[in-house]
């Protein structure tokens, strides 16, 4: 369907509200172009566990009402916006599952305070995404209502854990969506699907609402298909449209002069093993068109990310195991049957058991104490890094996506988050930016760039500048007019 | 040498997990497991014995 002669699919979520706000269409055309698109589309990609259209009419007919009144001023900064959320978001009236069938058929009773923030800024609320159950995993393989497809090629995963918001934005079905990250699972998915990604400082964003099981390294953030749009999200996401709007620095920024910025390159990254060559090119071409806008390349070093994984290996699961407990109060009122055994999938079971042996062992206790003082070696790394560069650039993920089934081995899937898990324990801020195609396997690469915590503001003016170099990330083929 | 983490010990955090393991699962998952965490030694030269824990941060 197109608007005014354009289709929904290539506008962002900036050019939705100026469209709106210009009167060349109406809230409820964008919502119904929309739910459109998922309902032609998405049995292809399975991105959604829900849609919730009423919802989605109702937020755009109250936003036409304003409209034609003629109070534009009313309108918030997303008005007309279609925005879809990870299934670990609650969202009254839909069901939040986390993608396990322990949770099947509950619906939620409150809203999450991020959703709220963008409910009330005049998006319209589309949906559910599919995701890895609890947000345990790199593939959206894990999730217990079916898989995601990669809308640019349907035979390999989208990633995870967020494969599904990823999916959604790669395939035009939506101009943003929210995910979260506790080791990569924004900006893997980003990467792999060829759309922008971001995780935010941690505590930037609140996570009121969120089903979350990795406390402390996990942080709600936006998947969108411009930096603008990304930035955007993340003005409303944390509060601030006025004062350190994210989106009002970048046009302040000049769009893409990187003059006088530092950027490091960190060798241990770059020679990991098991990096592709494709996704090493994607990097080095960044860092080429970054030094050709005016920036300064570096190295850096963070020899505390080798521990990194292992570090992960550690937190995750115990955190996992803690946050075990919060499951019988999302099970309202089951009554006898919150004795009943709780139906996780594999991966699952495999964290959680793994988390009760090392916060109840005497063994686990060393192995959480080294865990620790990782994290304070990471954190020192980084600081260093940054007084000496604005921001690092760094590979995402080791390769493109892979085919269904291709990884099996959990330690294998794990290595996805090689390079994205260390900004978690840190609680940097970092996004997954699209620079093209690969050049063995033809699938969308991406390049991660890291900022300080609270840094943000340099993270996307380097991002804006990749944009400028390689244009702004295009809807999958197959799914664009 | 002694395993990590025992057959016996998966069916006990599982039972106070309430986590439900299918049949031949507890044998499995205490190989498994064993197998990472003998990976994560490496991670032990981390370790600082005044350290403590911080808990949630």
């Amino acid at each position: 369907m197109s608007l005014m002669g354009g289709p929904f699919e290539a506008l962002t979520a900036c050019e939705i509200r100026a469209g709106l706000l210009e009167g060349r269409f109406g809230a409820r055309e964008i919502a119904q172009a929309c739910l459109e698109r998922i309902e032609r589309h998405d049995d292809a990609v399975g991105s959604f566990l829900e849609v919730t259209n009423e919802a989605a009419l109702r937020a755009a007919d109250a936003i036409d009402a304003k409209v034609a009144a003629g109070r534009l001023e009313e309108l918030g900064p997303l008005a007309g916006v279609p925005v879809a959320f990870k299934d670990n978001m609650n969202l009254a009236g839909t069901h939040t599952t986390c993608a396990s069938r322990m949770l099947a058929g509950r619906v939620s009773r409150g809203t999450a305070e991020c959703v709220r923030r963008v409910l009330d800024a005049g998006a319209l609320p589309v949906g559910k995404l599919n995701m890895d159950e609890f947000a345990f995993g790199s593939s959206t393989e894990t999730s217990a209502f079916g898989r995601t497809r990669n809308p640019w090629d349907l035979e390999r995963v989208p990633g995870g854990s967020s494969g599904g918001s990823a999916a959604a934005v790669a395939a035009g079905l939506v101009p943003l969506a929210l995910g979260s990250d506790a080791g990569g699972s924004i900006r893997q998915p980003a990467c792999l699907c060829g759309v922008v990604g971001v995780k935010p400082t941690y505590g930037l964003v609140p996570s009121q609402g969120v089903e979350a099981f990795a406390t402390g390294l996990d942080q709600v953030g936006p998947f969108a298909r411009s930096v603008e749009d990304a930035a955007l999200a993340l003005d409303v996401l944390a509060g601030r449209l006025d004062r350190g709007s994210l989106r009002r620095g970048l046009s302040e920024a000049g769009g893409g002069d990187m003059q006088g910025v530092k950027v490091g390159l960190v060798n241990a990254f770059m020679e990991a093993p098991g990096l592709s060559a494709e996704m090493r090119e994607a990097v080095q071409r960044a860092a080429d068109a970054m030094a050709l806008r005016g920036a300064v390349v570096r190295e850096v070093e963070i020899p505390g990310a080798q521990a990194a994984m292992d570090a992960y290996r550690v937190l995750g699961p115990c955190r996992a195991f803690e946050n075990l407990a919060c499951l019988d109060l999302a099970r309202y009122g089951c009554g006898d049957a919150c004795e009943a055994p709780l139906e996780f999938g594999a991966e699952a079971r495999r964290r959680i058991v793994l988390g009760g042996h090392l916060l109840s062992a005497d063994e686990g206790r060393r192995y959480r104490r080294a865990a620790e003082a990782v994290r304070k070696r990471i954190v020192e790394d980084y600081g260093r890094a940054f007084s000496a560069v604005d921001v690092v650039l760094a590979p995402v993920t080791p390769r493109a996506a892979f085919r269904f089934g291709e990884v099996t081995d959990p330690t294998e899937m794990h290595l996805s988050d090689m390079f994205t898990v260390s900004v978690n324990i840190a609680g940097n801020a970092a996004m997954s930016m699209p620079v093209g195609l690969g050049s063995q396997t033809g699938l969308p690469v991406g390049v991660q760039i890291i900022a300080a915590s609270w840094g943000e503001a340099n993270m996307l003016r380097a991002a804006v500048a990749l944009e400028r170099a390689f244009g702004r990330p295009a809807v999958a083929p197959g799914f664009s007019v | 040498m002694d395993a990590h983490i025992t057959e016996q010990e998966v069916v006990e955090i599982a039972r106070r997990a309430r986590v439900s393991l299918l049949e031949g699962e507890a044998a499995r998952l205490a190989e498994e497991l064993d197998g990472i965490i003998e990976k994560l030694e490496s991670l032990l030269a981390f370790e600082e014995p005044d350290a403590g824990e911080r808990g949630a941060l």
